[in-house]
């Protein structure tokens, strides 16, 4: 199946942290596509490596994380390999908030105390688009109207403790994309709010997505935003990508175990409430010193040590444009591809 | 209705009746009103759950039940088996701690509601030595034995909690909340902190320990589906007050209030194909310090009337088992949960 240019292609990515106890291998060997104007979900437990992932693609994070592999962005701009390029140097500086930008989870900490809403976006207007406080305070408080502030010239000059979480929420939607990045990496966006809230935010992103024509990569560990948000789904398990695919057959025809367990352990609303939840058994193992066959084995119900644990395995494509971590992966109708 | 009145349909004996419950913070001359006069009935062997958004005052109700906060008004009758019922707001501080040990609670950080420098034994033992006297060999016999039950190894008794994972932390707090063999439980977003796989072992694990000890569990929660899983009746608050209460499938299928609609279809659903009809609220929770006349709920009610600004509507009960504080909640035909996948 040929494809058009992804906007975004990261390779073989692996981060190392170096810790007391020894290497912590984060982020194991991950290969992600993200093209034009599409909305690629990420979706993981904690510590599976899904935020260290986003965060390298902007080089944000902590001196500490040896990242390896290449990220590789193709821009309207030009193209960047982004991993190649020195953090804090000017070119990464020019991508970062004007091509590609960031929502973060917690709205109520991702803004200064300091200083004002709308110093905060015009800011990056400054950086990025004009050198006019005029102009750039315009679109700040053209852009907090979009994103749904009512009475924008007012809210403008008030501080991130006059808002509320959704407010801040909001507001954060509209520093991300007030230079229309192709890129918005939102990171968990909408896991500190309520959830008609949420509902809220998740509108505005899709709206938004519609009229500027902006890539998603939507980072979450919840099921259902997932369902409501993107095309294609990724399912991260320890550093690894297990399973990567178009969102309905990842949701009506899951191929990897723990994609299935995952899917089986969600309570559904209007289940049968005499039905017993499916749960994962044991837990996530630290990623230090662990070998390079599944990483899922130690838990997986369909584990058997002949097939599983022979070499690493590599992701198959089972069906097309559905692949998955597993040797034991079918398609459906139960014959082996 | 008294407070020993029968369920009807069930024959089922309450448990914990609140009457008037309410709770108000005054500050700088402002008075915040938390918790407006709720009534609830929780029937022995139930699960009550409790939903709402952040600030609607489910943990309030659930911390003014158990008087860890002293509410402003009213009466909490609980009625353990075994021992005379009582109204725990009007018990003196002696007494009261001896009820305590019918009447627990789990709390929602596995981190934080742990003392690190306590061992798991000295956690788990702590209420016991302050209910009973026991000796040392009968209190290691009883933390180790709801130590097996809430699936941990006892081996690991003597370790600190750093050792152990949320999962099997929250594990921990569960063990602790019941080795006093509490008949009454409220569990404050007990599930909320952990991840889906370890919430479904704990969410399993709560639901068989209600079996086996024939528990009543108050679990106030924000998230919808897990209510759902676990709940008889589900009791539904905004800003401070009760707007529906129903059995659990009568609430998700067919709410009686505007607020549970919305609520019910802003959750996402994990299922792309599922038919998404979000209703999305025009702004947010007004502020508690100066909430709307009538209807808390009014201003972001599509289908508000005039009366709705200027009356409160008292919860009432629309059907026998069904109650909603809505004017119109015989009127509206409002959509719940669809269980067929429409094609």
């Amino acid at each position: 199946m040929t494809r058009p240019t992804p906007l975004l292609s990261v390779r073989d990515l692996r981060i190392d942290i170096n810790t007391m106890d020894g290497v912590l291998k984060a982020v194991r060997g991950v290969d992600l596509d993200i093209h034009p104007g599409k909305t690629l979900g990420l979706v993981g437990e904690s510590g599976c490596g899904k935020s260290l992932t986003s965060k390298a693609i902007l080089g944000i994070n902590p001196p500490n994380c040896k990242a390896s592999g290449s990220i590789q962005f193709n821009s309207a701009a030009g193209s960047w390999d982004l991993l190649a390029l020195k953090p804090g140097a000017a070119e990464i500086r020019g991508i970062r908030g004007r091509r590609i930008s960031m929502i973060f989870q917690e709205p109520m900490t991702a803004f200064s105390p300091l200083y004002t809403i709308g110093n905060q976006i015009s800011e990056i207007l400054l950086l990025h688009v004009t050198r006019d406080k005029r102009v750039a305070r315009a679109m700040a408080i053209d852009i907090l109207g979009r994103v749904g502030i009512a009475s924008p010239e007012k809210r403008i000059d008030q501080y991130p403790h006059e808002y509320s979480g959704g407010m801040l929420q909001r507001a954060m939607i509209a520093m991300a994309i007030v230079c229309k990045p192709e890129l918005l990496i939102a990171d968990e966006p909408t896991t500190a709010l309520d959830v008609t809230i949420q509902a809220q935010i998740l509108q505005i992103m899709q709206e938004l997505q519609q009229e500027f024509g902006m890539a998603i990569f939507f980072i979450t560990h919840d099921m259902g935003t997932i369902a409501s948000m993107c095309d294609e789904v990724a399912v991260m398990y320890l550093g690894q990508i297990v399973e990567n695919g178009p969102v309905r057959q990842i949701f009506s025809q899951p191929l990897h175990p723990y994609t299935r367990g995952l899917l089986a352990s969600i309570p559904r609303m209007g289940m049968d409430a005499e039905e017993r939840l499916a749960s994962i058994k044991g837990q996530v193992p630290v990623p230090i010193g662990l070998p390079d066959t599944c990483g899922f084995y130690p838990r997986c119900p369909l584990a058997e040590e002949a097939v599983c644990l022979q070499a690493p395995v590599p992701l198959l494509e089972i069906e097309p444009g559905h692949f998955a971590r597993c040797f034991k992966a079918k398609a459906k109708g139960g014959q082996d591809e | 209705m008294s407070v020993n009145a029968l369920r009807p349909e069930t024959g089922q004996e309450p448990i914990l009746v609140t009457k008037g419950l309410r709770k108000v913070y005054t500050r700088h001359r402002q008075s915040l009103v938390a918790l407006d006069s709720t009534d609830l009935t929780i029937y022995r062997g139930e699960v009550l759950g409790v939903v709402g958004e952040s600030g609607c005052g489910k943990t309030t109700l659930g911390r003014c039940v158990i008087r860890a906060i002293e509410p402003t008004q009213g009466q909490v009758h609980f009625s353990p088996q075994g021992v005379p019922g009582v109204d725990l707001l009007a018990l003196d501080k002696k007494t009261l701690k001896e009820y305590r040990r019918h009447i627990q609670m789990i709390f929602q950080d596995p981190y934080s509601s742990l003392d690190p420098r306590m061992t798991v034994y000295n956690i788990i033992a702590e209420p016991l030595i302050a209910q009973y006297r026991y000796t040392r060999p009968q209190l290691e016999e009883k933390v180790a034995e709801i130590i097996r039950l809430t699936g941990l190894n006892p081996e690991f008794m003597h370790r600190y909690p750093h050792a152990f994972s949320g999962g099997q932390r929250q594990r921990i707090g569960i063990a602790r909340a019941l080795v006093t063999r509490p008949q009454f439980v409220i569990c404050d977003e007990a599930v909320s902190a952990l991840d889906v796989s370890v919430q479904a072992q704990i969410i399993n694990l709560l639901r068989d320990l209600q079996e086996q000890l024939g528990l009543s569990y108050m679990f106030i929660s924000h998230s919808l589906s897990v209510v759902e899983h676990l709940s008889t009746r589900v009791c539904v608050m905004y800003l401070g007050r009760i707007v529906e209460l129903a059995d659990t499938a009568d609430l998700f299928r067919t709410p009686l209030h505007p607020y549970t609609e919305a609520l019910l279809s802003a959750h996402p659903q994990p299922d792309p194909d599922y038919p998404s009809r979000r209703i999305i609220l025009q702004g947010e929770v007004p502020n508690p310090l100066n909430p709307p006349g009538g209807c808390p709920f009014h201003p972001r009610c599509r289908y508000a009337v005039p009366r709705c600004a200027t009356e409160v509507p008292p919860l009432r009960h629309i059907t026998d088992r069904h109650q909603a504080a809505c004017h119109l909640a015989e009127d509206l035909r409002l959509e719940g949960v669809r269980t067929e996948r429409t094609a």
